[in-house]
């Protein structure tokens, strides 16, 4: 049975809106590999094809048995696993998705039913404020048990997943074959992913990264989430596609705000106004699933414990407690925080680097710092 | 008749002295010239002839040989003209006898019997004087330039006719005389930009000074537009004044490259050269058949200002490295290497990305991995060499308008140059100027350190995981620093501010790591 939904999503030239309507009328792969059998014209002309394609089609009911199993050692051989939308372990969420991903690869491992699943999108193009954010949420929300999703993109994607790391597991969806990493500059996360969640793609391994996979792998994402969160977009932001995706498979849309000046987050605000929900804190979602208590008041954006703030305070000497207190989430460069604190540059200086030696200050460009997110949450 | 004419060319930055040698005799009218001539020596042949007829002077249809001694040194330039024509009028026995006695002799002819300025007078003019030449006859144009050669007389001649009237007593002329400190002074005086003009940028001006000070190269980054060659073009400023060594030998580079002009016949102040970013190898670092200096030796002494870095072409900057560590470039023909001084001061500006915004995010678009690839442009051994990496800030209007009234370029001249001194005295033993070039014994013998400094370093070391190379480079700048401050011992506060500074070795050059 495999081997036709294997053989169904493989063949080239017949895309995911073609094999929708073949199955809409034969109902199962199975049936159309038999009717293609029987009359692979009539298959074809009602799809209208190109000659290419034809013949590459007619090969494919020849090669059906010898595909698979040349697929099925590649898999193995890459550690990759494959799932069809029949077999038990398929993520039954995903049903809802426009058009079901008949067949996915992972590595790793796919999320867990049994646990929520929220995913985290945002701009490639974010600030600081956006990528902090992104991890603090994600590790706060990862460590109560939320599973999250994201796309392994960089800027918001990419601190998600890291955050999440921080905290528990989670998972990316690739617009490639899950043996690629696509941007290779997230190499570490990828690796990360691999063994604490798992990375998943509809696309067979090898495939490479095509402009027109990502908005496609964009309603995997939000398929496999109970929630969807946007930390930062811009006005048309890809981002909008999968809360789109997440709107027709009736998902929560969450949205942590930005200001009203900032252009970053103008996509954000808009989601606001049109009635999504604004999070401030890690219990805005949680409250939304049933099996969490609320006791904890997990609050991303402030210190967990309070006395943590004042054992930090106390370890700095006086000027570090200048310079620290004029410290934000955003960068800031040198010399605003020195018009700030009214110190010398080089008293600055040097209490900027002791903050970064103790690991509560962090440099993001060359003079540019702010609040280093360890000793956070 | 035989007669010889002493005269001079340059090699490299070095002049050479050159014999010109005519001999008149009877025989079938010809003029032959001889002596490893290039084509503009022997093109001297016309000129002379057509000069000498147009001042009036009759040449008899003989046998005219001219010889340029010695024959194995390649003759080139254009200043033989007036000593080749001197010496056939004088063989001719139009001048005076004796008149060509510890006389040296350079200048081209026009066709009318003028005498042309020409490049290189000064380093012929100062080997002369060095092998005990009195007098230099030499083109009114090049006559100041030449005159600040103590130990000669120098006369600067507008015609042919002069000249020979000046030799045979019809014409009395007083050498030419500069009083040095006075062309000295008022040329300072003249110097306009000042850091007083330059608003806000507070800690861009202090790496600056602490990069003059210990003569530290320096990486400028920054928005566009918020003054980052406004501030490298008033860096010569606070340098400390030129000694008449470093001018004259300056003034040496200037001359064969052609560069010097009527208001500034000798270098007075620090040169600022700020190549285009579409610079070739070759102008940067001289060369040509007969090598010529290029921008980083007319940029010895001062400042070298790369603007858009990251623009350059990379092989063109990657030369950079040999004369940054030795102070001067060689330049290898077949027949000879030449040596050209190249003790210039690194500044270099760039934008943070490709836009220049970042990270400003609302403005920046660009994406990490293009922000990477922008600073990417710029090789690891150049960024090595760069003591001092500083990131300029975008000004709001508030800073522009407040116009607090700043510190003039004679204030950070004056620190500048007490730490200046305490690195003089210091290395009054060695043969290093600048703490920028202590080598690592000299690091360990001078920078000795507090106890708190050294625990801070420590610390950095293990945290940022430093190479030997950066440890050094910051040890470098603190000296600097506390030089500046006055004080002996590193203090901790020293180590912050240069630890602050590094920044072309930080793990975040361009790449933004969170958590």
């Amino acid at each position: 049975m495999d081997k036709f939904w294997y053989w169904i999503t493989g063949i080239e030239g017949i895309g995911r809106q073609k094999t929708k309507l073949l199955l809409d009328y034969y109902v199962t792969p199975s049936n159309v590999y038999q009717e293609a059998l029987r009359n692979p014209d009539r298959i074809l002309n009602g799809l209208g094809v190109k000659d290419s394609v034809k013949r590459y089609f007619v090969d494919s009911l020849r090669f059906i048995d010898a595909n698979y199993e040349a697929l099925c050692e590649k898999c193995q051989r890459l550690g990759i696993k494959m799932v069809c939308v029949d077999d038990d372990d398929y993520p039954h969420q995903l049903k809802n998705a426009v058009p079901v991903p008949y067949v996915l690869y992972y590595k790793g491992k796919l999320p867990d039913k049994k646990r929520p699943a929220l995913c985290v999108i945002g701009s490639r193009q974010c600030d600081e404020y956006g990528m902090k954010i992104a991890y603090l949420v994600s590790k706060s929300l990862a460590s109560e048990g939320v599973q999250i999703i994201s796309g392994l993109a960089m800027g918001i994607d990419k601190s998600a997943h890291d955050g999440a790391l921080a905290g528990g597991d989670t998972y990316a969806v690739l617009g490639c074959g899950v043996d690629i990493c696509y941007p290779p500059s997230n190499i570490d996360t990828y690796m990360a992913i691999t063994k604490c969640g798992g990375i998943i793609s509809e696309y067979p391994p090898s495939s490479k990264a095509m402009k027109h996979h990502f908005p496609e792998r964009n309603r995997i994402i939000s398929g496999l989430s109970d929630g969807i969160l946007v930390v930062q977009a811009r006005k048309k932001s890809g981002s909008l596609i999968t809360v789109a995706h997440a709107l027709e498979q009736g998902k929560n849309v969450y949205v942590i705000p930005g200001r009203v000046t900032d252009e970053l987050s103008e996509g954000c605000l808009n989601l606001i106004k049109e009635g999504a929900k604004c999070v401030t804190c890690t219990k805005d979602i949680l409250e939304d699933f049933e099996q969490y208590n609320m006791d904890s008041d997990n609050c991303f954006t402030k210190f967990k414990d309070n006395n943590a703030k004042k054992i930090i305070e106390n370890s700095l000497e006086t000027t570090e407690k200048i310079v620290y207190a004029s410290l934000r989430l955003e960068s800031r460069h040198i010399e605003e925080i020195r018009k700030d604190t009214g110190l010398k540059l080089q008293d600055v200086m040097t209490a900027l680097l002791k903050l970064q030696l103790k690991g509560y200050a962090q440099s993001t460009a060359v003079n540019y710092y702010s609040i280093s997110l360890t000793n956070m949450i | 008749m035989y007669c010889r004419v002493d005269c001079g060319t340059t090699d490299g930055i070095d002049g050479v002295l050159i014999g010109v040698e005519a001999d008149v005799s009877d025989g079938l009218p010809m003029f032959d010239m001889v002596g490893l001539l290039a084509s503009e020596v022997r093109e001297a042949k016309e000129r002379v002839k057509i000069a000498i007829k147009n001042s009036g002077i009759m040449i008899p249809p003989k046998r005219i040989t001219i010889n340029l001694a010695p024959a194995d040194v390649r003759k080139s330039g254009s200043g033989f003209d007036l000593p080749i024509a001197l010496a056939i009028l004088s063989s001719l026995g139009i001048m005076m006898p004796g008149w060509n006695e510890n006389t040296i002799v350079i200048g081209e002819l026009g066709l009318n019997g003028s005498v042309k300025g020409i490049n290189g007078v000064l380093p012929v003019v100062y080997e002369a004087a060095k092998q005990g030449f009195k007098r230099a006859i030499v083109p009114k144009a090049n006559e100041i330039e030449a005159a600040f050669v103590q130990g000669i007389d120098v006369f600067g001649f507008e015609r042919l006719t002069d000249v020979i009237d000046f030799f045979n007593g019809r014409l009395a002329k007083e050498a030419c005389y500069v009083d040095v400190e006075e062309y000295f002074n008022e040329r300072i005086a003249g110097h306009r930009e000042d850091f007083c003009d330059v608003y806000g940028q507070d800690n861009v001006k202090r790496a600056v000074e602490v990069a003059v000070a210990g003569m530290h190269n320096i990486l400028i980054i920054g928005p566009p537009g918020t003054g980052k060659t406004m501030i490298a073009k008033r860096i010569p400023g606070i340098m400390p004044s030129l000694s008449f060594d470093e001018s004259m030998r300056l003034t040496r580079i200037y001359s064969v490259a052609g560069k010097l002009d009527e208001n500034e016949q000798m270098k007075v102040a620090r040169p600022f050269r700020a190549p285009h970013h579409t610079i070739t190898t070759t102008a940067l670092t001289g060369g040509g058949v007969y090598p010529s200096p290029g921008e980083i030796s007319l940029a010895s002494k001062g400042v070298l200002f790369l603007d858009e870095l990251a623009e350059f072409n990379k092989d063109t900057i990657e030369i950079l490295r040999q004369p940054l560590e030795d102070g001067y470039i060689n330049i290898a023909r077949l027949n000879k290497s030449y040596r050209f001084d190249a003790d210039f001061m690194l500044v270099c500006a760039m934008n943070p990305c490709k836009c220049g915004y970042y990270p400003d995010r609302l403005r920046c678009r660009c994406t990490t991995g293009q922000i990477n690839k922008y600073l990417g442009r710029i090789s690891r051994p150049l960024l090595d060499r760069i003591d001092i990496c500083v990131e300029a800030m975008a000004m709001d209007y508030e800073h522009i308008s407040a116009k607090k009234s700043s510190e003039t370029s004679a204030d950070i001249k004056q620190r500048i140059e007490r730490a200046r001194a305490v690195q003089k005295e210091r290395f009054s033993k060695k043969d290093i100027l600048y703490n920028n070039d202590m080598n690592e014994n000299d690091i360990a013998l001078y920078c000795a350190m507090e106890n708190e400094a050294k625990d801070l370093i420590n610390t950095a070391y293990e945290k940022y995981k430093l190479t030997a190379r950066s440890y050094h480079r910051i040890l470098k700048v603190a000296r600097t620093i506390a030089d500046l401050d006055g004080k002996k011992i590193i203090g901790q506060q020293h180590i912050g501010e240069a630890i602050c500074y590094r920044g072309a070795d930080n793990k975040y050059w361009g790449n933004m790591q969170y958590g």
